[in-house]
């Protein structure tokens, strides 16, 4: 059987296991859907990269917060003929760990193992892919001059954040808020805000009205205490400088674009009114990953996200993407 | 109002009755707390809705346009501090004074040693405030950056024939006792410490300090104090929990509910808050028994913060 067939059933038998006990923060239905979302992502794209060849092991560094996130690299960098080692996050390794049990006829192992104890398997490694919070990825790249092999290529990617741009069409609210709620707002490609060009009362009400809707179709996770209480003081902020329509853990707040700069909250959308896209050149100081916009997307190029899409894309990025402006199997292959 | 509140205080009264009326004046006076509050129509002290205390940095909460004092968080983790504005500060220092009196009566208010800022050098603390009101001849040795001023407060302290009162953070303790001095403080001192020492270089265990500190300088009376910048009312705790003052009410909420829960995060209706807002949600946890408040630390994730931060270690 070719490598890329066996890939491909990996990735089917991944997308058939139980997500219950896997501690992803998402409701069984959240996770089931967002399962079903990430592998048919990647089993829509080739698997292959010609002119490149691929790292003989690779080390995922694997975060906690959204748990699709390592299966299309393993994926990808599987089919293209590498020996891929997962390390699991200490706090939630079983995602991790059923994502190596997939894969085992392909060589992929997990390891669930501390920092410091998990240095040592980059001792084979070629190269390197992490994700994780910005502090623990200085951590880790601090410790590579003397834990990694001299010539390990790596890739770090920490926290981004993903926003969208939109003319206030209310038609798009449906995507809107479905690429809030496919991972609860975990993870760099959930919106962290909408800005929206003129009026946002009509978008604000659809999408009130789409997040009401998918509540019940696709229920929230449970809340961290400390997001209850961030939950009162956003939805109370958004009562005072501006609106708040919300529900049964669900919002949509309307603030003065001065307000950006909050981190997502699981179902809640915050929308800022801008007047003109120059309002956002401030944005290019952030780390930036995703745009969701039904604008030109030329438009859109000067503010500085590596990756523009159109609502309802955002969790699902194509394969061959550049991730966070690199593209990875170039980064990682030598070329042929 | 503030002569209403100012009677309650001396004299007492139906608290949830007064909470409601004052509730109703501060939605006419305070347009933020009136948006804040929205559709509410409360009927009872739990249903007035508390202000999260991360929004004293966002929105303006003071009766007045033009107020005689604002009192400043800590701050180390935002880039923006909490503030609390207040008309005047009458009402505050009369319930500082009072409730303080009835917790700890027969305290050596003459005679205190400070290792709180100083209102006259950071007139935006709150506890300093709140020391300098009950104990208006007191010494400082605080200097602004939070550094104890040791041999100075030791000095002072070992100076002392008469019983002493010796005001503090915990930090500014720990500081203090640094280099394990040993004195035997006048029979009658009191130890007052406040605030914790959350994600500080150092972490302090309150039984540790407590014990460094009857090792360091004799076997004082210990008592712990809990308020808060948003706060115009002090707990004070001298052995069995703290006690909130009559005119304060205290209870909890489900963190992620935000309802009534038996224990969850503090939320206060402060009487004295009156020219503020009088319902405040904090980001502490703990639980209320027969009305002595037991804290159980902060909510996790929340931001640092607390009067400790004013002693930093160098």
């Amino acid at each position: 059987m070719r490598r890329e067939e066996l890939v491909r059933e990996a990735v089917q038998s991944w997308g058939n296991m139980d997500p219950s006990g896997w501690n992803t923060g998402l409701s069984h239905a959240g996770a089931r859907i967002a399962q079903k979302s990430a592998v048919e992502g990647i089993l829509a794209d080739s698997l292959q990269r010609a002119g490149h060849t691929a790292p003989e092991t690779l080390v995922i560094w694997c975060a906690s917060n959204v748990f699709t996130a390592p299966v299309e690299w393993c994926a990808l960098f599987s089919a293209l003929g590498s020996r891929v080692v997962l390390k699991a996050p200490s706090g939630a390794p079983e995602a991790v760990k059923a994502l190596a049990q997939a894969f085992s006829s392909l060589g992929t192992r997990a390891h669930v193992l501390d920092h410091q104890e998990a240095l040592g398997l980059l001792e084979d490694a070629d190269a390197l892919l992490a994700f994780g919070s910005d502090e623990s990825l200085a951590a880790l790249e601090g410790a590579l001059p003397k834990a990694a092999p001299a010539g390990l290529r790596a890739s770090l990617h920490g926290h981004r954040a993903s926003f969208a741009v939109v003319s206030g069409d209310p038609a798009w609210a449906d995507a809107l808020a479905w690429d809030a709620v496919l991972h609860d707002g975990r993870g760099c490609m959930s919106p962290h805000a909408v800005f929206c060009l003129g009026d946002t009362g009509p978008l604000s009400a659809a999408l009130a009205q789409a997040l009401e809707r998918l509540h019940s179709e696709v229920p929230p996770g449970p809340l961290a205490p400390w997001q209850g209480s961030e939950w009162r003081r956003r939805c109370g902020l958004a009562r005072v400088l501006g609106s708040s329509l919300a529900g049964d853990r669900w919002a949509v707040n309307t603030l003065p674009p001065r307000e950006v700069g909050l981190g997502p909250l699981p179902r809640m959308l915050t929308v800022h009114p801008i007047q003109g896209l120059e309002a956002l050149q401030g944005l290019s100081q952030l780390p930036l990953s995703t745009c969701a916009t039904d604008l030109d997307p030329a438009d859109i190029s000067q503010l500085g996200f590596p990756r523009i899409c159109t609502p309802g894309n955002m969790q699902r990025p194509p394969l061959d993407r550049h991730h966070d402006g690199v593209d990875l199997v170039a980064h990682f292959s030598a070329r042929t | 109002m503030k002569e209403v509140i100012t009677h309650f205080l001396a004299e007492g009264g139906a608290l949830e009755s007064m909470a409601l009326d004052l509730f109703a004046w501060q939605r006419q006076h305070i347009p933020h707390y009136d948006a804040f509050c929205g559709e509410a129509a409360p009927t009872c002290l739990e249903e007035i809705p508390a202000v999260p205390v991360a929004l004293f940095r966002d929105l303006y909460l003071c009766a007045s346009p033009s107020p005689s004092a604002t009192f400043r968080t800590s701050g180390t983790t935002s880039t923006r501090r909490g503030e609390h504005h207040m008309p005047d500060t009458e009402v505050y220092e009369a319930a500082a004074s009072r409730w303080f009196h009835q917790c700890v009566p027969g305290a050596p208010v003459g005679n205190c040693v400070s290792l709180v800022p100083e209102p006259a050098v950071v007139p935006d603390s709150s506890l300093g405030h709140m020391v300098h009101t009950i104990f208006p001849t007191a010494r400082w040795y605080l200097d602004p950056a939070g550094q104890v001023d040791v041999n100075g407060a030791l000095a002072d302290l070992a100076a002392c024939n008469q019983p002493v009162f010796l005001a503090s953070t915990s930090l500014a303790l720990d500081q203090l006792l640094n280099d394990s001095p040993t004195l035997s403080l006048p029979t009658g001192s009191v130890i007052m410490a406040t605030g914790g020492s959350k994600g500080r270089t150092r972490q302090l265990n309150d039984a540790d300090l407590k014990q460094r500190v009857r090792s360091c300088l004799g076997p004082a009376q210990w008592i712990r104090e809990y308020g808060m910048t948003e706060l115009s009312s002090q707990l004070w705790d001298t052995g069995d929990g703290y006690r909130p003052p009559p005119w304060l009410h205290v209870y909890t909420v489900d963190p992620v509910a935000g309802c009534p829960a038996p224990e969850g995060v503090i939320c206060f209706v402060d009487l004295a808050n009156w020219g503020s807002c009088l319902a405040v949600e904090t980001q502490d946890l703990g639980r209320v028994e027969g009305g002595i408040v037991h804290l159980a630390g902060r909510l996790p994730g929340a931001p640092i913060r607390g009067c400790s931060l004013s002693a930093e270690p160098a």
